[in-house]
């Protein structure tokens, strides 16, 4: 084989392992996306991984304020207006496999593309 | 040419062709589109696939109409709804009712002869004492209960499919959908995606989920089910790819009383809460067999209840005993699992 050859086969290896790495690992890169929705409208998204983050959103729901509390990979509902409190009751959610839902106030609370979860839905 | 440059232009075919290949796989790729619906006191989550943003709203718009068009007819908190209509005329007489009525009770009513009345719509007098709503719930007397459960019996409904009507043959009968009707809407919301062309997609009604299909890389939906003691982790995955899958858990609502645990789902037979089981999940080809069974096999208990799902065609479940203890039906398979959870199933 002559020198040339050889860098022909290179080249064509390394774009063909550039074009399965990114076909198979790049799409999947996201690292989620924490959303809230105000009766059905998304009205504030955010990085769901942001180092140092512990911050409290007051969203303002159809009854009253719900106030979220985001830390860095995980996001809760500490108050809310609303009398059964089921939203407060969820804790924190880390992924996408369950949402925090505060039907009263009609506001939703969700990751969505995030990777770490072993299930889909629940 | 030498045998070099054969083996290199194979080389060069070789990799234009898996390039292409994944350009082809690029091209066609759906994209996830999801809208977050409040329907029948519930948040319903609809997840489409599909190339064009244009059409994903078109469709979820659709399916938008339909669900609020289903809840005025089938929701109990409605005044203008079917159910609502119904109430005060048991004993007086027929009422019309819409074709999604119709069929909704029709459905209800044949497998409440098939549970031998493990599922019964006509607990709405029983269910009205209790009142499962937030901060008003309370434990009725033995005589308010026996009073009640008189006017219990899915016998005296009857249904005239041709007349398009509903009587309920005794005064004070009253009846609650809450154990159907969301099965029916997530099955009408998955006919309005497969008239739209949409091949990937699914309805989650608060954990009652019925699917279009697998994911659109043809692996199945891992779909978690709830540890009753601590409904925030999962005890189970179930791999799911067709038709639908629903639990019913006594985690869900419930209230405390004198030390003692009410929670909602009531035995039609006893008026008490049903007291076996503390979760069952069923997978069925519908949602709205889906939702009723996880209902009825609640209340039937772990052996009964499993003894019924066996002699189903296209039916699995899984239960979780008051003692703790998990079983399954024969046609899932416990398969070795990835991640947290004990019991991971799939259908062989």
């Amino acid at each position: 084989m002559k020198r040339g050859d050889i860098i022909i086969v290179l080249v064509l290896l390394a774009i063909g392992l550039a074009g399965i790495y990114s076909y198979f690992f790049a799409s999947g890169d996201s690292q989620g996306t924490i959303v809230i929705q105000v009766d059905g409208v998304v009205t504030k998204t955010y990085p769901l991984y942001q180092e140092g983050r512990d911050e409290f959103l007051d969203i303002q729901g159809v009854n009253g304020i719900t106030r979220v509390h985001l830390q860095d990979g995980r996001v809760c509902v500490v108050e809310s207006a609303c009398p059964d409190k089921i939203c407060v009751e969820t804790g924190w959610i880390s992924n996408s496999a369950r949402p925090i839902a505060c039907l009263p106030n009609r506001v939703i609370v969700k990751i969505i593309d995030s990777k770490d979860g072993d299930i889909d839905l629940r | 040419m030498g045998k070099t440059r054969i083996w290199l232009t194979l080389l060069v075919f070789g990799v234009v062709t898996v390039l292409s290949g994944c350009s082809a796989c690029e091209e066609v790729k759906l994209k996830a589109y999801e809208k977050t619906f409040f329907v029948m006191d519930t948040v319903v989550s609809v997840q489409i696939y599909t190339d064009s943003e244009a059409k994903a709203n078109l469709v979820l718009d659709r399916v938008d109409a339909r669900m609020e068009e289903l809840e005025g007819i089938l929701s109990a908190h409605l005044p203008d709804s079917d159910v609502a209509k119904l109430d005060g005329l048991g004993g007086i007489e027929p009422v019309p009712v819409n074709s999604a009525t119709l069929a909704v009770i029709g459905t209800a009513l044949d497998y409440a002869q098939r549970t031998g009345g493990a599922f019964d719509i006509t607990l709405a007098p029983v269910l009205r004492l209790y009142n499962f709503s937030p901060g008003n719930e309370r434990r009725p007397s033995q005589t308010q209960l026996k009073e009640a459960l008189s006017l219990v019996d899915w016998q005296r409904v009857e249904l005239n499919p041709e007349a398009g009507t509903v009587y309920l043959t005794e005064a004070g009968m009253n009846i609650d959908l809450g154990g159907v009707a969301k099965g029916y809407i997530i099955d009408r919301c998955l006919d309005i995606l497969r008239e739209n062309g949409i091949e990937f997609g699914l309805t989650n009604a608060g954990g009652d989920i019925g699917l279009l299909a697998g994911k659109p890389d043809g692996s199945p939906w891992r779909v978690g089910l709830k540890n009753p003691e601590t409904p925030s982790a999962n005890f189970a995955i179930i791999e799911v790819s067709q038709g639908a899958i629903a639990t019913s858990g006594d985690y869900e609502r419930f209230f405390i009383e004198g030390g003692k645990r009410y929670h909602h789902i009531i035995d039609p037979r006893t008026g008490m809460p049903a007291d076996k089981v503390r979760s069952v999940t069923i997978l069925a080809g519908n949602a709205q067999v889906a939702d009723l069974l996880s209902t009825a096999v609640f209340v039937m208990g772990p052996e009964q209840g499993l003894a019924f799902v066996e002699g189903l065609q296209d039916v699995e479940a899984v239960i979780w005993d008051r003692e703790g203890r998990v079983h399954w039906s024969s046609g899932l398979v416990r398969v070795p699992g990835s991640g947290s959870v004990d019991y991971y199933f799939r259908r062989p």
